[in-house]
């Protein structure tokens, strides 16, 4: 039987909606963010890659010093049909709590403002949403 | 509203023209619907491009093979046009030195991430901004 251990996220507000977040750190060019702690960032299962991020923090993580190259790029599209060009970058997400460090890219696009965990994340890890207690749980 | 002239192959008139149908139907502005979007597309491809990246990534294209015969599974980091690293994980590449490299290129050869990726309901376009800098 699968053991549910005390690993766990609340969930995060967003525009007044309670929703699933993981807690993570972003080790990029720069070393790792943030330094201490885990950044809260919000699943979304409809984002099917790995970790999209506001324009803001890629900046901030000076992402443009760890891109790929750009014929590897990926065109996005939302559920309304706007394309968007994604620049990319390699990364690695650890994620604290469940001792755990994946390989990955970031991804963003002018104009964006989320910060996604998406399915490619998640292929690596076990977890379940607790509604009711509006927590994020890990399954070890 | 403007008028644009040019040269294309037939092959890729036929096909942008067949997929601006598919995508907008037949109707009388399809066609340039498709083509005012593949130029936006265009220019926010190229618009932010500076030199160092530019030579980067014309240095990827010109060592690809190279790369690819020599440094199968492992991470490369290119920059200022030519290879500067190289390691088995992301960790191994070494941080740029202050103020010396404004763009790198670090990526792990022969891993093709999907060139197609749904955004889901979350995501639209806010004010536009550079994400270089």
């Amino acid at each position: 039987m699968e053991s549910f251990k005390a690993e766990c996220w609340p969930y995060k507000r967003v525009n007044d909606n309670d929703v699933p977040a993981l807690g993570v750190s972003i080790i990029g060019p720069l070393g790792a963010f943030p330094e201490k702690d885990e950044l809260p960032v919000r699943v979304d299962t409809g984002y099917d890659s790995f970790f999209l991020m506001s324009e803001a923090l890629y900046r901030k993580l000076r992402l443009r010093l760890s891109e790929i190259p750009k014929q590897l790029w990926a065109t996005g599209k939302s559920v309304t049909g706007e394309l968007f060009v994604l620049r990319r970058a390699s990364l690695m997400i650890k994620v604290p709590k469940a001792r755990l460090q994946l390989e990955g890219y970031a991804e963003t696009f002018k104009g964006n403002e989320e910060n996604l965990l998406g399915l490619k994340f998640l292929e690596a890890l076990r977890i379940t949403l607790d509604g009711p207690k509006k927590m994020t749980r890990l399954v070890q | 509203m403007a008028i644009i002239k040019g040269l294309v192959s037939e092959t890729l008139e036929k096909n942008f023209r067949r997929k601006a149908m598919e995508k907008y139907g037949y109707s009388k502005g399809a066609f340039s619907k498709a083509l005012e979007k593949a130029i936006e597309l265009w220019l926010e491809l190229e618009t932010d491009e500076d030199e160092e990246e530019n030579a980067n990534n014309e240095a990827y294209l010109k060592l690809r093979d190279e790369i690819l015969r020599s440094y199968s599974g492992k991470y490369v980091a290119i920059a200022g046009g030519k290879i500067v690293a190289s390691g088995d994980s992301f960790t191994d590449i070494p941080p740029v030195p202050k103020g010396k490299f404004s763009h790198r290129l670090v990526f792990k050869v022969g891993v093709e991430p999907s060139r197609r990726v749904h955004l889901g309901w979350r995501v639209s376009r806010q004010n536009a901004g550079p994400t270089s800098g």
